[in-house]
C-alpha cells in the first residue's frame, strides 16, 4: 500500500509564446516527465501545441501541470494528441491535472483538448484557469465521456472534479465547477442532471464580441444543449449527449462557429 | 460553534421568527417569479408528475444550487468582507437568467431588510445577502441555512404545483420529504468552504439556458 501512495506519473509543460514577424512563435519551452508538447507545422499565424501524455492515461496519484503565457497579440491553440483516459484509481488516490494560461492584451487562446474518458473507479481532479486581459479572447472546450458505452461499461464509482475558471483583468469572470461523486450512471439518470445521457461538454467563449455569436450559437443547439450570454463578453454553452459520437455531432459545428475556422488536425484523425 | 466562529454584532431574541419572516414566500424578494429552469423541464416533459418532480428537486438541492448556495451563505456569514464570496456567487451562475435570479433576489432582500433591521445595504447575490444579514442580526447560522434551503425547495414546489401541474397535497408532500435533506445540507454547509462547491445539474443548467427563448413563459427563469 505504501507504493500505491506514490505518484505514478508526473508531467509538466511550461511554455511562453511571443509575436515575431506577425506570427506567434515559442519564446520558451520546458517539458518534464510524461507530458510532451508537439508542434505540427502549418497552422498559419497561430502557434498550435499538441499535448501528448506518454503515460497513456491518468490514474490516482498522477500529477500533470500545464502552464502557458501568451504575449500581446499572440494566438495559441492547444489540443491533445488523443482522448485522455482516466483509469481506476487506487483507494484514496486522486489524479490531478492543473492548467494555467495567462493571456496578454489582444491575445487569443483556443483550448481544444479531445474528450476525457472517465472509467469506472476513476478519481480525477482537474483545474483550468485562464487569466486574461479584457481585450483578449479565450475559447475553452472540455468534453467528457462516461466509460466506454460501446463496450457496455458503466461507471458506478467515480470521483470527478472539474473546474474552469476565468479571470478578466484580475476579476473573477466565471467559475464552472462540475462535481460527481459516487454512482455516475444513477446520478446521470436524474432529469435535472443528465436525463440519461453519458457525455457532456462545457464550451466557453470569453471575448469582447461574444454577444454577436449568441444567435448563431443558439441556432446550432440540439434539444439537449443550451447556450447563454451569461454576462457581457461571456458566452457559455452546455451540451449533453447520449455518447461521444453524438456529442461530436453537435459540438464540432459549435467549435467551428466560435473559433471562426476549423479544428486542429488531431481531431480529424 | 468552533472557537474561530465570528461573534455576531447583536443577538435577536426573536431569531426564529425573524428568519421565518425573511424566508417566507410573502417576503418581497420576488422568489415566486423564478422557476430555476423547471418551466423548461416541464415543457419538455422531463418533469411530468410527482415522482419526476421529486427527483428533480432533490437533485437541485443536493447536486445543484441548494448545496452551493448553502455553502456561499455560510461563507458570507463567516467572512469579514463578503465581496469575494459575492464575486464567486456571480461567477458560478451558468446562464443569464440564473444570474439575474440570484442578483435580483439579493437586491430585493437587502431593500426589504435594511430599513427594518438596519442591516447593511449592499448589492449582493441572494445567499450572500442572507448570510450577511443573518450574521449582522446575530441569527444562528444552522437555522438560517435550513430555512434558506427549505424556502428554496418550497418556492420550487409552488412553481411545480402551477407548472406540472401538481395537486396541493402532492406538492406539499414532496416538500415535506425534502426536510431531512435540507437539514443535512445545512449541517454539511457549516463545515464546508467555497473550495468544496461543485454541481452536476447539467440538464437543469441547459433548461435555464433554453428558457431564454421559450415561447410561453410564466417565470423569469
Amino acid at each position: 500500500m505504501t507504493e500505491a501512495a506514490q505518484p505514478r506519473a508526473q508531467g509538466a509543460v511550461r511554455l511562453g509564446i511571443k509575436k515575431r514577424d506577425g506570427s506567434s512563435v515559442l519564446a520558451s519551452l520546458h517539458q518534464r516527465g510524461s507530458l510532451k508538447l508537439l508542434f505540427p507545422r502549418g497552422s498559419g499565424d497561430a502557434l498550435t501545441g499538441v499535448l501528448l501524455n506518454t503515460a497513456g492515461g491518468v490514474t490516482g496519484g498522477d500529477r500533470f501541470s500545464i502552464a502557458a503565457e501568451a504575449d500581446a497579440g499572440c494566438h495559441l491553440v492547444l489540443t491533445t494528441q488523443a482522448a485522455e483516459r482516466a483509469y481506476r484509481a487506487q483507494p484514496g488516490e486522486t489524479g490531478r491535472i492543473d492548467t494555467r494560461i495567462v493571456l496578454g492584451t489582444g491575445s487569443r487562446l483556443d483550448w481544444l483538448p479531445q474528450e476525457t474518458l472517465l472509467y469506472d473507479g476513476a478519481a480525477l481532479s482537474r483545474r483550468l484557469r485562464v487569466e486574461m486581459a479584457s481585450d483578449a479572447r479565450a475559447l475553452l472546450v472540455e468534453p467528457v465521456i462516461l466509460g466506454r458505452a460501446a463496450m457496455g461499461e458503466t461507471v458506478r464509482d467515480l470521483a470527478f472534479h472539474d473546474r474552469i475558471e476565468i479571470t478578466c483583468d484580475g476579476k473573477l469572470l466565471m467559475s464552472d465547477r462540475t462535481r460527481i461523486l459516487g454512482d455516475a450512471v444513477e446520478r446521470m439518470e436524474g432529469p435535472a442532471i443528465g436525463a440519461g445521457c453519458g457525455a457532456w461538454a462545457s464550451v466557453v467563449l470569453a471575448a469582447p464580441d461574444a454577444e454577436r455569436l449568441l444567435a448563431p450559437a443558439r441556432a446550432l443547439m440540439p434539444v439537449t444543449g443550451g447556450v447563454s450570454l451569461v454576462r457581457d463578453g461571456l458566452l457559455f454553452a452546455r451540451l449533453l449527449a447520449q455518447d461521444g459520437f453524438t456529442l461530436r455531432e453537435t459540438m464540432l459545428p459549435l467549435i467551428r462557429l466560435l473559433n471562426g475556422g476549423d479544428l486542429p488536425r488531431t481531431w480529424m484523425i | 460553534m468552533g472557537t474561530g466562529a465570528p461573534i455576531p454584532m447583536r443577538t435577536d431574541p426573536n431569531a426564529l421568527l425573524t428568519l421565518s419572516q425573511w424566508l417566507s414566500p410573502a417576503y418581497p424578494v420576488g422568489a415566486f417569479s423564478y422557476s430555476h429552469g423547471l418551466e423548461w423541464a416541464v415543457a419538455q416533459g422531463d418533469v411530468h408528475d410527482r415522482a419526476s418532480f421529486s427527483r428533480w428537486l432533490r437533485d437541485i438541492l443536493e447536486y445543484g444550487a441548494g448545496r452551493s448556495d448553502a455553502i456561499l451563505l455560510a461563507d458570507a456569514y463567516r467572512a469579514d468582507d463578503a465581496a469575494e464570496t459575492d464575486a464567486l456567487a456571480r461567477a458560478l451562475a451558468p446562464s443569464r437568467e440564473r444570474l439575474a435570479e440570484t442578483v435580483n433576489q439579493g437586491a430585493a432582500f437587502a431593500r426589504a431588510t435594511a430599513p427594518i433591521w438596519e442591516t447593511p445595504f449592499e448589492d449582493l447575490c441572494y445567499p450572500v445577502a442572507v448570510g450577511v444579514a443573518a450574521k449582522f442580526c446575530g441569527l444562528p447560522l444552522r437555522d438560517t441555512l435550513a430555512l434558506f434551503l427549505y424556502a428554496f425547495a418550497g418556492n420550487l414546489s409552488s412553481a411545480a404545483m402551477r407548472l406540472v401541474p401538481l395537486g396541493q397535497s402532492d406538492g406539499q408532500a414532496v416538500l415535506a420529504e425534502c426536510a431531512p435533506l435540507c437539514l443535512s445540507l445545512a449541517e454539511a454547509a457549516m463545515e464546508a468552504s467555497p473550495d468544496d462547491i461543485g454541481s452536476c445539474v447539467l440538464a437543469a443548467d441547459i433548461g435555464a439556458m433554453k428558457h431564454e427563448t421559450q415561447a410561453t413563459r410564466l417565470f423569469q427563469s
